[in-house]
C-alpha cells in the first residue's frame, strides 16, 4: 500500500465525517468485499480480452455501494481502463424522451477518467490526444497523412452507430490542433460529449450529420469502448450509481422504457455483441426486488436476474450478475475502524486502543436500531465523530463518551488540536452529530 | 429575502420584487453592485415560463451571487443555452456589466446577447405593453446594428423582428435578407411577400425570388469564385429581365396556404400567427414553383461562371452601384462609410469587429476572414489616418486572424501601411516580453506600463507611426491573451548580445513596480532560462537585483541590438531599501537568502500564469535518461521526457508548448508517459492538478536513476 499523503488524509477524513465516500485513498480504509472485488477484477480481465460484462451492485443505503464502485474504479484505472461514471437521477437516466438520456451521457463524459487524469474532467481530451498522437507517429513512420491514418485506424468503428462521424470529428480535432484553432477542437470535444443542442449546430460546426440522442446513448458508449482500446487503453468501465432513481420514477411508462434499455444492454453484453466494456449499476434492494416498480416488475429482467436457487444457507454465487453487498461482520467493522483510526492519527499513538475499538463495536451492536446503525457509513461517521472529540479533549477517554459513567466532559478543547481540525463549520457539524454521546 | 433598488423617473423606490418586474428603458437598477441604466429586462425571482413552468432563463434574480471580479465575457463558463439562474457568478457579472455598458461591448460571448434578447422577445410578443413597443424595437434594432456581424444574433433578431412586424402591423413588408442559407427555412417575410404577389396575380420581384432560393435550406449552390451576393443578385435581376421580360409568375393554385407558428427564440412560448396573415399561398412549399425558381437562379450562376460579371446577358454589375439600389437589403457602405464609421469607433474605446468593418467597406461581411482582406482594410483605414492592430504584417510571425481588433490614431494619413521595419519587430519583441512579465502576476501596475511605454519611446530608429502602433499593440496585449510561442521562437533567433539586453529588460520588468510577486519572479526565471542563463545566474540576478537599488538598468543603445533605456529622471524604487552592490557579495547573498525566505508565502497559482513553470524558479539537476528503460516510447516521447524531467513542476501552457515542439499533443503525451512510467515503476510520472500545474514525480525519477 502506498504511503498516505497529508492532503489525501485530510480528504479522507473530511469525506468520512460527512458520511461520503472519499474519492482517493480508498485502499487505506478498505476491508472485506474480497470475493466481490475479485469477481469484478475477473470481469475487467474478460473485458480486456474483448468481451463484456454487466453487474448490479445491490445494497442498502450506506452499505458501501458507492465505496465498492469506487474501489472497482480504482482497480480498473490501475489496469489501464477508461472509466466513466455518473449518478442516475430523475433528469439523467438511461432512456428518456426529453434529453434525459443525453444528460446522463453528458455527465458520463464529463466524469471520464483515466489513470493519469483522475481529477478535473480532462479525461476525454487525454484519450483523444493519445489516439491522435499515436496516429500521427504512425503516419510519420509510414509517410502517410495523419488524417488518413486516423480514418484507417477507426475503420473498424464504422460498423457501429455514428462510426463514420466519429472519425470525422477526430480529424476535426486534429486539424484544430494543427491550426491552433481551439474552437474547432472544442467543437469536436462538444460533439464527443454530446453537448451540441441540435444536429444542425453539430453540422455547422463539424460537418457531421449525427449526434448522440436519447435513443443512442448506449451505442455511443459501445463506440467509446472500442475507441478506448484503439487509443491504447484496456477497455471501458461504465458505472451508474443511484439506480434507485429509476425505481422512484412516477411514470410507469418511463420506468418501463428504462427497464427495456437495461434489458437491451444486458442482452447485448451477455450475447457477445458488446466488446471491451464493463457496466456496473448500483442500487438499493428496492430498485431490484420491488415487484411493482423495481427491475423485478419487468418480467424479462426478473427471470434473468432471479437469484441462483442453489445459493442458500449463507452461500453466495459471486458469478451472478447481481452482487448483494451484505452487512459487514463484527470483525470487518473492527478492522474498518482500526483503519479509519490509522488514517486519523497516522503514525502516532492511537486515540483508542484495541479494547476501545471493541467497545465501540459493542456499542454499535447494543444501540437501538443497530441494523441500520451498523452500515459502514453510519458506523464510520459516528466513529470519526468520536475521534474528533477525543482529539479536541485530550484528557478525556472513550469510555467517558460511550459508557456514560465518567460525568460531563467540561475541559476546554485543546487549541492546537482545534486548529488542526479543518474549520469551524465542520467542528460544529461534528459536535452536533455527537450530541448523543454527551453525558 | 432580498431587495433591489429600482430608481424610476418618479424617484427612488425600494421594492421587494418577489414576482418579476419589467425594467424599462427609463429605469435604473442596481443588481449585484452593478448599476444598470437603459437596459430592458425582467428582474425578480418568479417569472414562470409559459411552457414547462420553470422560471424564464432570462430572469435576472438579484438574490443570486454575482462575482466581484474577473467577469467571464468570453463565456468560458456558460452553457449553449444560458440560464441566468444557473450561470456562474463570473458569468452573471459579465452579463450585468454588459447590460450596464449600454449593451455594446464587442468582445462578448453571443449567448449573453441572446439571453438579453429573449427577455425582450417575451415582453414584445407575449406580455405586450403597447407603450413599451417603441422602446423595445429601438433596442432590438440597436443591437442588430451593433452585432450585425454575428450570424446567430442576426438570425434570432430576424425571426423576432419579422414576428413583431406581423404582430404589430398585421403584415410583413420588409423581408430581412441575409443573402445566406437559413437552415431553419425560408424567412416568413419572403414567403409571405411571394405568396401575396402570386395571390394578386402580380409578377414576383426578382430580388424576392433570389432571396427565397438562396435561403432555401433544401438546396445548395456552389457560388462562382470571387462573386458576392450583391453581384449575384444584380446578375439574377438582369437574367430575369432578359429571359422573363413579362415578369416572374408562379402558379398559386397548387400551393398550400401559408401558415405561421412562431416559436419563441428563447424557447419559452409559442404563438400561432396564422390569423394575423391574410390568407396567401405558400409557394415556397409548392414543388413546381420551387423547381422553376431554382432553375432560374442556377442558370444565372452558370452564365455568371462562364461569362463573368460583364458577360452577355449581364450588365456591369459593380457591387457598389448595385447595392445603392437594394435599399433596405444592405447597409450603406464604401470607403467613406468605412472611414466615418472607424472615426466613430475611435471616439469610443476603439475596439471593433473586423467583420463589421469589412461590412462597412464591402457591403457584406465575408464568410471567411482572409489575411489579404484584413491587410487591404488596414491600408484603407491608413488613408484616413487610422491604424489597426493586430495587423498580420506586424506580427512576429503570421498570427491567427482574430475577429476583433483595435483601432488607433496614426501620426498622419498615408496611402497604405508601411512594411514592418527591423527596429519595429525588435521593439515589438521587447514589448511582448515586457507585457508577458508584467501580466504574469495577474495585474499590470501603472509603473510597469510606464516602463513599457518608456521602452517604446526610447527604442532607436522607430518612426512615430511605429511608436503609436506599438502602444496600440501594448493596449491590445492588455486586453487579449498573449501568445507565448512567438516570443520563445523569436528569442531562439536572437544573438548573444541581444539576449543579454533582453535579460536586463526582464529583470527590470520584474522589479518595475517595487513589488516582486512570486509569479513575476517565476516567470522572469523562465524567460531568463530561455535566454540562456544558468539556474544559478538566474537566481542570483533576480535576487541580487531585488536586494540592491531597484530600477531599470541603463543599456547603451546599439544599432541592431535589442536595447532599451531608462528614464534618467525616474524615481528610485523602494523595495527593498539598500544601496547598490559594491562587490560585497556575501552581504548581498545574505539579503538574497532573506528575500527568498519571504517568498515562501507566495502562491503557486501565480506560477501557472507564466510560461514554463519552474520549481519555484529552480530547475532540477541535469539528468541523463539514456540508461532508463525507454524501449516502449518513441523518439518524440523520449525527447519530451528528456525535457520534462529537468523540472519539478510545469504549468499547462509550457508543457503544451514543449509537447508541440515535439509534435505531440500534451494530454496524449501525459497519458503515454504515465503509462510507460506506471508499467516500469508502478507509479505515475506526471500528476496533473486541477489548476493545470503538472508535477513531475521525483520518486519515479529516483527509481529510474537507481535502475540506471
Amino acid at each position: 500500500m502506498t504511503k498516505l499523503k497529508p492532503t489525501e488524509r485530510q480528504a479522507i477524513i473530511q469525506s468520512l465525517k460527512s458520511g461520503q465516500t472519499p474519492r482517493s485513498g480508498l485502499t487505506h480504509i478498505q476491508v472485506g468485499r474480497v470475493m466481490e472485488l475479485e469477481q469484478l477484477t475477473n470481469d475487467l480481465a474478460t473485458a480486456q480480452q474483448g468481451a463484456a460484462a454487466m453487474r448490479f451492485i445491490i445494497g442498502d443505503y450506506g452499505a458501501g455501494k458507492t465505496f465498492f464502485l469506487n474501489l472497482v474504479k480504482l482497480q480498473a484505472l490501475q489496469k489501464g481502463f477508461v472509466v466513466v461514471s455518473a449518478d442516475v437521477t430523475n433528469d439523467r437516466r438511461l432512456k428518456g424522451s426529453g434529453g434525459q438520456a443525453v444528460s446522463l451521457y453528458n455527465e458520463l463524459m464529463r466524469n471520464l477518467v483515466t489513470r493519469s487524469h483522475q481529477e478535473g474532467g480532462g479525461g476525454l481530451k487525454s484519450v483523444i490526444e493519445r489516439f491522435i498522437t499515436d496516429a500521427v507517429a504512425r503516419g510519420e513512420a509510414a509517410e502517410k497523412p495523419a488524417r488518413a491514418v486516423i480514418r484507417e485506424r477507426l475503420g473498424e468503428l464504422q460498423d457501429l452507430v455514428a462510426g463514420f462521424d466519429f472519425a470525422d470529428v477526430l480529424n476535426a480535432y486534429y486539424e484544430g490542433y494543427e491550426a491552433q484553432d481551439e474552437f474547432r477542437q472544442q467543437a469536436a470535444i462538444k460533439w464527443l460529449r454530446g453537448e451540441f443542442a441540435s444536429k444542425v449546430e453539430a453540422r455547422k460546426a463539424l460537418g457531421v450529420r449525427t449526434m448522440v440522442d436519447d435513443d443512442s446513448v448506449y451505442d455511443y458508449l459501445k463506440l467509446l469502448a472500442k475507441f478506448c482500446v484503439l487509443a491504447g487503453y484496456k477497455g471501458l468501465l461504465v458505472q451508474l450509481d443511484e439506480m434507485v432513481s429509476i425505481h422512484q420514477l412516477s411514470s410507469g411508462q418511463a420506468r418501463q422504457l428504462n427497464f427495456e434499455q437495461i434489458l437491451r444492454i444486458f442482452n447485448d453484453v451477455n450475447q457477445g455483441t458488446a466488446e471491451h466494456i464493463v457496466i456496473m449499476m448500483g442500487g438499493t434492494p428496492d430498485f431490484l426486488e420491488d415487484e411493482r416498480r423495481g427491475l423485478y416488475s419487468y418480467e424479462p429482467l426478473r427471470t434473468r436476474l432471479a437469484p441462483n436457487a442453489f445459493a442458500r444457507n449463507g452461500l453466495v454465487d459471486y458469478t451472478h450478475p447481481v452482487i448483494h453487498l451484505s452487512q459487514l461482520t463484527r470483525d470487518d467493522l473492527q478492522a474498518l475502524l482500526e483503519k479509519v483510526q490509522g488514517v486519523f492519527k497516522s503514525g502516532e499513538t492511537p486515540l483508542i486502543d484495541k479494547a476501545g475499538l471493541k467497545g465501540f463495536v459493542d456499542y454499535c451492536f447494543r444501540k437501538v436500531g443497530d441494523a441500520a446503525f451498523r452500515t459502514p457509513r453510519e458506523t464510520v461517521k459516528q466513529f470519526t465523530g468520536l475521534l474528533a472529540m477525543l482529539e479536541q479533549y485530550p484528557g478525556s477517554s472513550w469510555q467517558q463518551f460511550l459508557e456514560g459513567s465518567g460525568g460531563v466532559v467540561t475541559k476546554t478543547p485543546d487549541a492546537a488540536s482545534l486548529s488542526a481540525t479543518s474549520n469551524r463549520a465542520t467542528q460544529e457539524a461534528n459536535l452536533a452529530g455527537l450530541e448523543s454521546f454527551r453525558l | 429575502m432580498y431587495s433591489a433598488q429600482l430608481q424610476s423617473q418618479a424617484g427612488l423606490l425600494t421594492t421587494a420584487c418577489q414576482p418579476a418586474t419589467w425594467i424599462n428603458e427609463g429605469d435604473e437598477v442596481t443588481v449585484g453592485g452593478i448599476h444598470i441604466r437603459g437596459a430592458q429586462f425582467y428582474l425578480g425571482q418568479h417569472l414562470p415560463s409559459s411552457v414547462g413552468g420553470r422560471n424564464e432563463k432570462f430572469l435576472v434574480d438579484p438574490s443570486l451571487l454575482v462575482a466581484h471580479e474577473d467577469p467571464d465575457f468570453e463565456g468560458a463558463t456558460i452553457d449553449y443555452w444560458p440560464d441566468y439562474a444557473e450561470m456562474t457568478p463570473r458569468a452573471r457579472l459579465a452579463f450585468l456589466l454588459w447590460m450596464a455598458e449600454e449593451r455594446s461591448r464587442a468582445a462578448i460571448h453571443p449567448a449573453y446577447v441572446l439571453l438579453y434578447i429573449y427577455g425582450i422577445e417575451r415582453r414584445l410578443l407575449l406580455d405586450r405593453v403597447e407603450s413599451e413597443v417603441g422602446g423595445l424595437l429601438r433596442e432590438l434594432l440597436r443591437i442588430a446594428d451593433r452585432y450585425a456581424d454575428h450570424v446567430s444574433i442576426r438570425k434570432v433578431l430576424r425571426g423576432l423582428l419579422d414576428a413583431a412586424n406581423l404582430v404589430l402591423t398585421g403584415t410583413l413588408t420588409e423581408p430581412s435578407n441575409t443573402g445566406q442559407t437559413d437552415l431553419d427555412g425560408v424567412p416568413l417575410a419572403i414567403a409571405y411577400q411571394i405568396g401575396k404577389a402570386a395571390a394578386a396575380g402580380r409578377s414576383i420581384d426578382p430580388d424576392l425570388v433570389f432571396d427565397w432560393v438562396t435561403s432555401d435550406p433544401t438546396r445548395s449552390f456552389s457560388y462562382p469564385d470571387g462573386s458576392s451576393i450583391p453581384e449575384l443578385r444584380a446578375a439574377f435581376r438582369e437574367h430575369a429581365r432578359a429571359f422573363r421580360p413579362e415578369g416572374i409568375f408562379f402558379p398559386a393554385s397548387a400551393a398550400p396556404p401559408l401558415t405561421c407558428t412562431y416559436r419563441a427564440q428563447g424557447g419559452s412560448f409559442v404563438l400561432r400567427l396564422d390569423s394575423m396573415l391574410s390568407p396567401v399561398p405558400d409557394l415556397t412549399h409548392s414543388p413546381t414553383a420551387r423547381m422553376e425558381a431554382h432553375v432560374l437562379v442556377r442558370d444565372t450562376l452558370a452564365r455568371f461562371r462562364s461569362h463573368g460579371r460583364r458577360g452577355p446577358g449581364l450588365s456591369s454589375a459593380e457591387p457598389s452601384s448595385d447595392l445603392a439600389s437594394t435599399g433596405s437589403h444592405s447597409l450603406p457602405h464604401g470607403k467613406s462609410t468605412l472611414h466615418a464609421w472607424a472615426w466613430e469607433q475611435l471616439a469610443g474605446d476603439g475596439s471593433i469587429s473586423i467583420r463589421a468593418a469589412l461590412k462597412r467597406w464591402r457591403g457584406q461581411q465575408p464568410r471567411v476572414l482572409a489575411r489579404s482582406e484584413i491587410e487591404r482594410l488596414a491600408d484603407m483605414l491608413a488613408e484616413t489616418g487610422i491604424g489597426i492592430v493586430p495587423d498580420p504584417r506586424y506580427d512576429l510571425e503570421p498570427s491567427r486572424i482574430t475577429e476583433d481588433a483595435l483601432l488607433f490614431r496614426m501620426a498622419a494619413p498615408s496611402d497604405g501601411v508601411e512594411p514592418a521595419s527591423e527596429p519595429y519587430l525588435r521593439a515589438l519583441l521587447l514589448t511582448m516580453v515586457a507585457m508577458s512579465v508584467a501580466r504574469s502576476d495577474g495585474e499590470i501596475s501603472p509603473e510597469e506600463l510606464a516602463l513599457i511605454d518608456k521602452v517604446i519611446e526610447t527604442t532607436d530608429q522607430l518612426s512615430k507611426n511605429d511608436q503609436l502602433r506599438l502602444k496600440a499593440e501594448r493596449h491590445w496585449m492588455h486586453m487579449r491573451p498573449l501568445p507565448l510561442a512567438p516570443i520563445f521562437d523569436a528569442i531562439g533567433r536572437l544573438t548573444d548580445r541581444q539576449r543579454r539586453d533582453l535579460a536586463s529588460l526582464v529583470v527590470d520588468m520584474v522589479l518595475a513596480d517595487g513589488r516582486i510577486p512570486e509569479a513575476e519572479r517565476a516567470f522572469g526565471a523562465i524567460l531568463l532560462n530561455h535566454l540562456g542563463l544558468s539556474p544559478r545566474e538566474i537566481s542570483l540576478r533576480l535576487s541580487l537585483a531585488s536586494a540592491v537599488e531597484v530600477g531599470p538598468v541603463v543599456n547603451p543603445s546599439r544599432t541592431n541590438a535589442i536595447t532599451h533605456r531608462q528614464n534618467v529622471g525616474q524615481p528610485e524604487m523602494t523595495y527593498p531599501p539598500g544601496s547598490r552592490g559594491t562587490g560585497e557579495e556575501p552581504l548581498e547573498l545574505l539579503r538574497t537568502a532573506n528575500v527568498r525566505a519571504d517568498d515562501h508565502r507566495l502562491s503557486r497559482v501565480a506560477i501557472t500564469q507564466g510560461g514554463r513553470g519552474a520549481n519555484n524558479g529552480q530547475v532540477t539537476e541535469e539528468l541523463d535518461i539514456s540508461g532508463w528503460p525507454l524501449a516502449q516510447l518513441n523518439d518524440n516521447h523520449v525527447e519530451l521526457l528528456n525535457e520534462i524531467v529537468r523540472q519539478v513542476e510545469w504549468n499547462r501552457k509550457a508543457l503544451e508548448q514543449i509537447a508541440r515542439q515535439h509534435r505531440l499533443m500534451p494530454d496524449g503525451a501525459i497519458e503515454t508517459l504515465n503509462d510507460w512510467a506506471h508499467d516500469a515503476s508502478g507509479e505515475l510520472l506526471l500528476e496533473v492538478e486541477d489548476g493545470g500545474l503538472v508535477h513531475v514525480n521525483q520518486d519515479v525519477i529516483k527509481a529510474f536513476k537507481g535502475a540506471a
